[in-house]
């Protein structure tokens, strides 16, 4: 399956069609990362003292902003990627880095 | 002391001269965004490093840093005036009225103060508080506090902050002070119904030169550390959710509360637009490109703080956020990670009615599981000046002492919470005598001595050598600082008495690390 999620020009945004299930996963490169913390929507993603290497969420109508808090085993030095996957498609999100454990994205719901 | 002055001037005052930084570029996110497109670094689809330079959602803490620039020296006055308001805590194994056998390889972070209650070896028993603490102690305090920034490696800002690996060299030093508390002695009373237990006695802690017990320092000489294998992945794993569960959160919070209203507006939109042309038209010169960014975060402040009226505040809790977050996953990581321990430790006791004696301690701490480890301890101790020996010479070597643990954690149990049971074997030998000095005015405590000439002002006890067993519950109740040993022991003799004795300890420790980490 494709995925879901489509890059917007001259942004770090996406969009996608509201109402369909997406799968974000971390993909190590320096140590390991995992999700700590997942807020999307009102929503808490990761439950309470869990860190995740994948989470799922529910496009949203119009624009919501996904707010993310990473962990790593190599600290500040930590190095991985936020990529959506479905199946055996992926494709890239995010560059994660230890010195920025947290992360912002827009997502925008299509109709 | 002019180094004194100037050590605390800038402890005051770095801070505030370095915390801010005026090259945007020198933090992380902007500079590993730069380099890539200095270096026209292949992107992946859906990759531009152009537009990652510009998402305050991506490089949060760098704008924040920026933001917080101007503020930092009015916030700082404000908390500074604010602020003016698996370890070994109790004494170590050489120290008098402990009720360790062996000394424990980790000491608190922080600083830990302990008060136990019945001596092994000697025969002298009393009540006894040790405040140990940590050369990191202080730092993390800072850090804890943000008034000092924890470092990012990558960050190449010219400024004092603290870091991991400062406070990892200082943690391996440590030192303990154990004073002697003084049980109060009944005035007028005989009543049969009064505690009889030791653990009801009140405690006199009066300032008297004869209350220091010992003084110990402590520096360890080696650790193994493994952060890489599948046994410390899974443990951090594990872990990793709760302990990074306060921190975590707020960083959530705080930096949201700093990134995401701008990202929802028109403004930010188009002012990205904007300067990531301008950005692109510097092509991969360094310099343009710096003063692009520049120029972009100068044009940014005005509509963050549109629709953040408390921009600097949010911007400073943040960073507040950060430190402590970076903090916590350093102290994780090294929890999990540490294994081994090779440490020395020098004790200096100064009993109140015997010859005050020094010992030196090496000790040997090595996890085997995740719930077993063995603990082993080889020790001399001297007199500090020389004392006549039973073949009357003199000699300032009193006795060795080796001693092994075995422990294994028996996980958490209902109420009581995590429980470590050890068990553990120590052989003292002893080449010279204890010694009591007899002082008419401080007589000592439960010992009557009979048919000694009136001049006498020294007494030898019998020499043999000591053997000794324990074993040991440590409870650690859910939810609290404070931990238990219970312990019962058998020796076959005592320094003093040459007869088998039995005698139970019990202790109570209060780690303050939890303390400052609940804190925060």
């Amino acid at each position: 399956m494709p995925c879901k999620l489509k890059s917007i020009p001259g942004s770090t945004d996406f969009e996608g069609k509201s109402g369909v299930e997406i799968t974000l996963e971390v993909k190590n490169h320096v140590g390991n990362v995992l999700i700590f913390g997942a807020e999307y929507d009102g929503k808490q993603l990761v439950p309470e003292d869990m860190a995740l290497g994948r989470v799922k969420l529910r496009i949203a109508r119009e624009s919501r902003t996904l707010k993310l808090v990473f962990v790593f085993t190599a600290s500040t030095m930590g190095r991985g990627e936020l990529r959506e996957s479905d199946g055996a498609d992926s494709q890239f999100m995010r560059a994660l880095v230890g010195h920025e454990p947290f992360q912002a994205i827009r997502i925008v719901g299509l109709p | 002391m002019r180094v004194t002055i100037a050590a605390l001037t800038i402890l005051l005052f770095a801070p505030v001269s370095l915390y801010a930084q005026s090259q945007p570029e020198e933090c992380a996110h902007f500079k590993e965004n730069i380099d890539a497109i200095v270096a026209r670094t292949p992107a992946q689809p859906n990759q531009d490093f152009v537009l990652a330079l510009l998402d305050v959602g991506a490089g949060t803490r760098c704008f924040a840093e920026y933001a917080a620039e101007r503020s930092l020296l009015l916030d700082f006055v404000r908390r500074f005036e604010g602020s003016r308001t698996d370890k070994q805590s109790g004494a170590g194994a050489g120290a008098v009225g402990s009720t360790s056998v062996v000394s424990q390889g980790p000491v608190a972070r922080v600083l830990s103060v302990a008060t136990e209650y019945g001596a092994l070896t000697q025969s002298v028993n009393g009540q006894v508080i040790t405040v140990r603490g940590n050369a990191a102690g202080l730092p993390t305090a800072l850090v804890t506090q943000n008034l000092v920034p924890y470092c990012v490696p990558m960050d190449r800002f010219n400024r004092f902050c603290i870091g991991t690996s400062t406070l990892g060299i200082l943690r391996r030093f440590s030192f303990a002070v154990s004073f002697n508390a003084k049980a109060q002695e009944a005035v007028g009373t005989n009543d049969a119904a009064a505690p009889a237990s030791p653990a009801g006695q009140p405690v006199v802690f009066e300032a008297s030169k004869n209350q220091l017990a010992s003084a110990s320092l402590r520096v360890e000489l080696w650790k193994q550390k493994d952060e890489i294998s599948d046994a410390f992945l899974k443990k951090w794993t594990a872990d990793v959710g709760t302990a990074m569960n306060t921190a975590g959160a707020d960083l959530m919070k705080k930096a949201g509360d700093f990134a995401t209203p701008v990202m929802d507006t028109d403004d930010y939109k188009e002012w990205r637009t904007a300067h990531a042309a301008a950005i692109r038209a510097a092509g991969t010169d360094r310099e343009r490109i710096v003063a692009a960014l520049h120029r972009a975060l100068a044009d940014l402040m005005p509509i963050m703080r549109n629709v953040t009226p408390a921009l600097d505040e949010k911007a400073l809790a943040s960073l507040a956020s950060y430190n402590t977050f970076f903090r916590k996953q350093d102290e994780l990581i090294a929890e999990i990670a540490e294994k081994s321990v090779v440490a020395f430790e020098y004790t200096n006791s100064r009993p109140a009615s015997a010859p005050h004696t020094s010992n030196a301690r090496l000790i040997i701490d090595a996890p085997l599981t995740a719930k077993d480890k063995l603990v082993a301890n080889l020790a001399v101790t001297w007199f500090d000046t020389s004392q006549i020996n039973t073949d009357g010479q003199p000699t300032k070597y009193r006795d060795a002492q080796a001693g092994i643990q075995y422990e294994h954690g028996l996980g958490d149990i209902a109420i009581i919470g995590p429980v470590t049971v050890s068990a553990a074997l120590y052989y003292q030998y002893q080449h010279a005598p204890s010694l009591l000095t007899l002082d008419p005015l401080k007589p000592v405590p439960g010992v009557t001595f009979v048919g000694l000439p009136d001049d006498a002002n020294t007494v030898f006890a019998t020499k043999g050598d000591i053997i000794l067993g324990q074993v040991k519950l440590l409870l650690t109740p859910s939810e609290s600082s404070v931990k238990v040993p219970l312990a019962v022991t058998y020796s076959n003799r005592t320094e003093l008495i040459d007869k088998p004795a039995w005698r139970a300890q019990i202790g109570v420790t209060y780690d303050f690390d939890s303390l400052f980490a609940r804190g925060k």
